[in-house]
């Protein structure tokens, strides 16, 4: 009955290995943005992967910066991805009503945008 | 016996190729970044994978996972060899189970912790008994396989990451997979020693035998 279990379990998972790609394991816990080449912004909806990748320092975009972020006195850069694990970054992205910006941030691309009091502009790559 | 060397060599080596092969690809993800910062800056937790990533100046992608796809992989014949029953089973479905695998090939401590978990096996088996029986004798829980795996599985689940709990709803805690690495991997452990140290625990506590 053990060995029996066991077979069972085994295949069930080499199922499972064989269907499932990298970017969708464990997907709703786990999202890999592509930071990688995005140069470096002021703010950011994923604050510590951007600096990590960019090498600057970016503040971090949360429901309670939001108001500073509207407030600023100039143009800033900001870094958008979806799965920041904030709830800013997923509405931020959802109220895009532009296809290839959705589709791009859906599938774990990395726009940057420029803000003027908290009016976005996004340029197509 | 030979055969048996070959097939967990076969094994070891179709867990190390799910583990190792294409690590680099995906971008860091949040929690690894944080990793990144620790290697980088140092900081008081995940010592050992910290270490071991400062020691060879480890900073890609494919370095900082590297530690924890290693460990991952070398559970496998660190398994087999402390387990009593169903060796190449068990071998087998940790090496291909998909939450195994994939917290092995993040730049989390999980897999680096399970390794270290399976190595001192042994030495949690002469403890958990002794922590358990007297609490158990009280509220006159019947004890048999399926209750000690369970209350094995809440003392690992509970004490080996405490800091799991801060700032989390239960919801976050109980759907978050990586929580489940190290009970999962007790839950086997226990299966295949079950026999072994249910005769030892008996002798050990006479009350057992009545209750079991």
């Amino acid at each position: 009955m053990g060995k029996f279990l066991f077979i069972v379990a085994i295949g069930l998972s080499l199922l499972t290995d064989a269907q499932l790609s990298g970017r969708q394991w464990y997907s709703q816990e786990v999202i890999f943005a592509e930071w990688r080449g995005i140069p470096p912004v002021d703010y950011s909806t994923n604050a510590p992967v951007s600096t990590w990748y960019s090498g600057r320092p970016a503040k971090y975009l949360r429901a309670e910066s939001v108001e500073r972020f509207i407030a600023e006195p100039d143009t800033v850069t900001l870094g958008i991805d979806y799965y920041g694990l904030t709830e800013v970054s997923g509405k931020l992205a959802e109220s895009f009503h532009t296809q290839w910006v959705l589709d791009s941030l859906v599938n774990g691309g990395v726009l940057v945008a420029k803000s003027i009091h908290g009016n976005l502009i996004v340029n197509a790559p | 016996m030979k055969l048996k060397i070959v097939l967990l060599s076969v094994i070891t080596l179709v867990a190390g190729y799910l583990r190792f092969s294409a690590l680099g690809a995906n971008p860091l993800w949040v929690d690894e970044v944080g990793f990144g910062y620790l290697v980088q800056n140092g900081g008081y937790q995940e010592f050992i994978p910290q270490w071991f990533a400062q020691i060879f100046r480890l900073h890609s992608e494919f370095g900082l996972r590297f530690f924890s796809a290693l460990c991952g992989t070398l559970t496998i014949p660190a398994l087999y060899y402390v387990s009593d029953k169903y060796k190449l089973e068990s071998a087998l479905f940790v090496a291909v189970f998909p939450l195994f695998v994939f917290w092995s090939r993040m730049a989390r401590p999980y897999a680096v912790a399970g390794l270290f978990l399976v190595l001192s096996w042994r030495y949690w088996w002469m403890m958990i008994p002794a922590v358990m029986t007297t609490p158990i004798a009280l509220v006159g829980i019947r004890l048999n396989k399926w209750t000690l795996g369970l209350i094995a599985l809440g003392v690992v689940f509970f004490f080996i990451r405490p800091d799991a709990f801060r700032g989390w709803t239960i919801s976050q805690v109980l759907i978050s997979s990586r929580w489940w690495y190290l009970p999962a991997l007790t839950y086997i452990l226990y299966i295949t020693k079950w026999e072994n140290f249910s005769s030892s625990l008996q002798s050990a506590f006479p009350s057992l035998r009545t209750r079991s």
